[in-house]
């Protein structure tokens, strides 16, 4: 063991691997910051280069880009209220709105370091308890799939500011648009109305990019009066006050690291789930949850679904590297690479080849540290971007929009579908819809249907299975507590009182329960 | 930006003047969303059942539109006995759209509509600089900075995504 | 994009020089000239600029793995940019299009895999293999029967005989419903005398959450390939009963084929390089030259034999019947099984 851990060390004094990790760090940034451009894509683009690399340094190309596009995908989120990747989507109102209340530093801040520290704990979980989760990861079947989507799901509900009501439209619309294309049971064509390109179905990146990019552009222009001030990003004390903050949420940290650990090991549930549950978890914990995403918006989301995409993102590689299933597309990349390389992920990588193991466990440290310094960089050089007059910077945002709707398949379909997606989200958002149920209706739909129609296929429709399975049962309580733990809050109110470290705008929680929701 | 921490100047135009105090945009929407869960649970009646008579494709989507009517109904009926919405709900009531904002916002759409058509024709560089300038310069902002802006922006996203990236872009005679 | 690929790295260090020289140029720029494509050049005039290569998968999946490695080396015959694209979506038919669509000068050319010959069959598209050029196939990955590695049944008549006795009760999954590897279940069904559906299809998105299901006990056979299944054969969570070509794989040398055990019954996915139909002849001439030598080269024979997939070799002429043949089995099969409309 400790010679492994000293070979992997002297591996990491490699002057190739350092330069891979620190250039690869830097185009993880730029992705990450491109609304469209994802850190799928940017794995794919990766792989013909990683061919070259010898295994640790191809991998940690990989884990080091991706590391710093998740975080980099708060960028655009808190500067022009753009997710820059889809795990950033669920609080992206927060930090954006708290950028625009002059508290751009402190929420890019604590986004930079609670992704530090997620990436490092999901790292940590993947060193210590990898082939044990992984073990428990392989018992999940579609029924206990089905149940995690839809915790994502209650989340939506929880997430939704305002009306209830208009949440939940929002959410079906979301689903709606899920089922166009080729549906799972049959293969029969829905609502594609003969066109082919329907036939691909609605995907998720493009309507995001419309729903938050173009649509924000749109109410920009259109609504210019509002918009104008300046919002500085002031670096400066940064990191004191990130500290602090973290401290006073590590609650939220600890949350959020949890549960994006216990959803990255799953293998196909990634980042942009777990920032989502990890959103609803904090807000239904939080005595502030009434804050969240109007307003000012709040910091709190942000530290914790912050680290848990980021904590996701490591864990999602014990079930890759223990069983070679894949934990998200990234691992399924990384997995490929792998072979290329002549490493088979397995029982035996633990065994037979424990100084690349531990080299990658090493990576992931080194990636996260690196993150600090890179990503510091990275804030100050964007709050540049906030001083560019709208005239200037709506169009090129536009541009950027259009060329990333583009990227994600090459094909014009997707610059269609961005187009409608950013007409309807500003018609919904002008009528009180928020906009994240769509987003996260798109995402989760064909996860909910896919897994309930193969559960009632296998079973000829025993629907009992969902309840009886234990880890199945487990799920469906918890995701029955997530809806009516606020209920249960707004009738005891005060009971939980006087815990938690001192807020300092501490304000009453309304006994209608309506803003907690 | 919310009505709460919109700057004074936008308070003087009257926020909230975009939406009266009726909710009459409620009862719009939920009849549209009632009327688009009707065609939706009339629509998936066509789709094809599994090969043992259970429900298949049409299970979810028929679910949805079912859901989509009821909450939809639940919207108008609550818009048409509440005559005011609360302000959770219409807290971002932005400032009012001008005629001259209306013609930006048709002219950020003309945007994309045009790239569609002509990217393909021209290649990404030469649709997207003029089309940038175009777009600058109606926003106000002057000519050389909006020029400037314009081929600044287009370079670089030509080497970023091209050359660095190595994401292909619509090509056209130039190459670019 | 006009640049070569060497003029296009040496112009990256000039853009961010930390990001080439890790990531880009991290042993791409090393290699020497090649002798490119020598005796090949049956088009002179051909390639003038860079060349597009759709992939109807997505990145990472198998499909694109073999796409960019020939791809890649494809870029160094040609001396040119070869841009590997993927364009997803609709079980393929999105991919296809823009391949039958594209330019027919050679600068468009894609991935065709096996789905071409079945869609049109499922009603999703008119398209078919006609609307193609065929190039070169480069490889083919047969199905397998692959079960978990405690399930009962030692080989493939003993799991057939299980099916035979309890028709419903074994579930399989490996690809969505009418996919490859449904196909093969239900082609293997008919060939071993059994009605089509006794064997119930359980649709998933492809080989790896199928796997899952298998090892958690969800499902109780994949007929997905084997490669795909390589890691928990190897980790001894599932093991494979046969495989469904006509002869034993290198890399499963204990895996008896499903002929040998009394079913005469193959199916494969196989991919192969084409283009629209109606490409210039000196054109697909060279092309399938230069796929002649990558295929036969020690790089793809290496890329191969670590990645497990197959090998398989056909000349432009050979590609185009053998996707007229292909066409008529897949047909014929589903009708079979009822998975047409």
């Amino acid at each position: 063991m400790a010679q492994d851990l000293a070979a992997a060390l002297a591996s990491l004094a490699d002057p190739t691997l350092l330069l891979v990790v620190l250039a690869c760090g830097v185009y993880g940034l730029f992705i990450g910051a491109i609304p469209g451009l994802t850190a799928t894509l940017a794995t794919a683009l990766l792989v013909p280069f990683a061919y070259f690399l010898d295994p640790l340094p191809a991998v940690a190309s990989i884990i080091t880009m991706s590391a710093m596009a998740i975080f980099a995908g708060d960028l655009p989120s808190a500067l022009v209220r753009m997710p820059g990747t889809p795990a950033s989507a669920a609080y992206t109102e927060d930090a954006y709105r708290q950028t625009q209340a002059g508290h751009g530093a402190l929420v890019l801040g604590v986004g930079l370091v609670g992704s530090a520290i997620g990436g490092i704990v999901g790292a940590v979980v993947l060193i210590v308890a990898a082939p044990a989760l992984a073990e428990f990861a392989l018992t999940f079947t579609s029924y206990e799939y089905f149940w995690v989507a839809v915790l994502g799901l209650t989340a939506s509900v929880i997430i939704s500011q305002g009306s209830q009501v208009k949440g939940a439209i929002a959410l079906l619309l979301g689903l709606l648009f899920s089922t166009v294309g080729i549906d799972v049971a049959l293969g029969y064509s829905r609502f594609t109305f003969g066109s082919e390109l329907l036939l691909a179905g609605i995907s998720f990146i493009p309507a995001m990019i419309g729903l938050f990019g173009l649509s924000e552009v749109l109410r920009n222009v259109l609504h210019p009066t509002g918009r104008l001030r300046v919002a500085r990003i002031r670096t400066a004390g940064m990191f004191r006050d990130t500290f602090r903050t973290l401290w006073r949420y590590r609650k939220g940290v600890v949350s959020g690291n949890l549960i994006g650990g216990a959803i990255g090991v799953l293998p196909g549930a990634g980042g942009d789930i777990a920032a989502w549950v990890s959103y609803a978890a904090t807000k239904n914990a939080s005595r502030e949850g009434h804050l969240f995403g109007k307003g000012e918006g709040h910091v709190e989301p942000v530290v914790s679904a912050g680290s848990a995409n980021n904590s996701a993102l490591a864990s999602a590689y014990v079930p890759t590297l223990v069983f070679g299933i894949p934990g998200d597309t990234i691992t399924a990349i990384l997995l490929g690479v792998l072979l290329v390389k002549g490493v088979q992920p397995g029982p035996e990588l633990f065994s037979t080849q424990a100084p690349l193991l531990y080299g990658i466990y090493l990576i992931f440290i080194v990636a996260n540290l690196l993150m600090l310094p890179l990503g510091y960089l990275a804030i100050r050089g964007s709050g540049q971007l906030l001083r560019v007059p709208p005239g200037v910077l709506m169009p090129i945002i536009i541009a950027f929009c259009v060329v990333g709707a583009f990227a994600i398949n090459n094909g014009w379909f997707e610059i269609v579908v961005m187009l409608a997606f950013g007409l309807l989200g500003y018609l919904l958002e002008r009528y009180g819809f928020p906009l994240a149920p769509v987003v996260l209706g798109l995402v989760l739909g064909p996860i909910v249907e896919k897994n309930f129609m193969q559960s009632v296929i296998k079973t000829d429709w025993d629907l009992l299975q969902f309840l009886t399975r234990p880890v199945s049962a487990i799920l469906m309580i918890v995701t029955v507590l997530v809806l009516v733990y606020p209920m249960l809050r707004s009738v005891w109110p005060r009971r939980r009182r006087g815990t938690g470290a001192g807020a300092g705008v501490e304000r009453a929680v309304g006994p209608d329960g309506r803003d907690e929701a | 930006m919310t009505a709460e921490n919109a700057p004074a100047t936008g308070a003087a135009d009257g926020p909230g003047s975009g939406i009266g105090p009726t909710n009459r945009p409620d009862l719009v929407a939920g009849l549209l969303a009632t009327a688009l869960g009707v065609a939706v649970v009339l629509h998936v009646r066509t789709f094809p059942g599994l090969p043992d008579g259970q429900p298949g494709p049409a299970l979810f989507p028929g679910l949805v539109g079912g859901l989509l009517v009821l909450f939809g109904l639940v919207l108008a009926v609550r818009s048409a006995v509440r005559r005011r919405e609360d302000a959770a709900g219409a807290q971002d009531v932005p400032p009012d759209s001008t005629p001259r904002s209306r013609l930006n916002a048709l002219a950020v759409l003309g945007y994309i509509v045009a790239y569609l058509l002509l990217a393909d024709l021209l290649g990404f560089a030469l649709t997207t600089a003029p089309l940038l300038f175009l777009l600058m310069w109606l926003l106000g902002v002057r000519p050389w900075v909006a020029a400037l802006s314009a081929v600044a922006t287009t370079v670089l996203v030509v080497l970023m995504f091209q050359q660095l990236l190595l994401v292909p872009l619509p090509t056209g005679p130039l190459g670019v | 994009m006009l640049m070569s690929r060497r003029a296009r790295m040496a112009i990256l260090p000039a853009v961010l020089a930390l990001v080439v020289a890790g990531c880009g140029g991290g042993g791409g720029t090393g290699s020497a000239p090649q002798a490119a494509g020598a005796g090949c050049d049956a088009a002179p005039n051909y390639p003038r600029g860079p060349v597009e290569m759709i992939v109807p998968w997505a990145a990472g999946g198998g499909t694109d793995s073999v796409a960019r490695f020939v791809g890649d080396q494809l870029a160094k015959k040609l001396d040119t940019q070869v841009n590997v694209v993927n364009r997803t979506g609709g079980s393929g038919v999105v991919g296809h299009s823009a391949i039958a669509a594209g330019r027919k000068d050679g600068s468009v050319i894609g991935m065709a895999t096996v789905e071409l010959t079945m869609m049109h069959w499922q009603g999703l598209t008119d398209l078919t293999y006609e609307k193609f050029t065929a190039i070169g196939m480069v490889n083919s990955d047969p199905a397998g029967l692959t079960v978990r590695a405690d399930a009962p049944w030692p080989d493939a008549q003993a799991l057939l005989g299980h099916v035979r006795a309890n028709p419903g009760a074994t579930r399989a999954s490996g690809t969505g419903r009418g996919g490859i590897w449904d196909l093969a279940r239900a082609g293997a069904s008919i060939a071993a005398g059994l009605p089509p559906d006794s064997i119930r299809w359980v649709p998933s998105e492809g080989a790896a959450p199928a796997l899952q299901e298998l090892v958690a006990g969800g499902i109780e056979l994949s007929t997905a390939s084997l490669v795909e299944n390589q890691t928990m054969i190897h980790a001894g969570r599932a093991k494979a009963l046969a495989v469904m070509a006509d002869e034993r794989l290198a890399k499963f040398p204990d895996v008896p084929t499903l002929k040998e055990q009394g079913v005469d019954f193959t199916m494969s996915a196989w991919r192969g390089i084409a283009g629209p139909a109606g490409m210039p002849e000196p054109v697909v001439k060279e092309l399938s030259c230069h796929l002649d030598a990558i295929v036969h080269s020690p790089e793809y024979a290496e890329f191969l034999a670590k990645t497990g997939f197959g090998l398989a070799w056909r000349d432009a002429a050979g590609f185009g019947a053998f996707m007229a043949e292909q066409d008529a089995q897949k047909g014929q099969i589903m009708k079979a099984a009822g998975l047409t409309p």
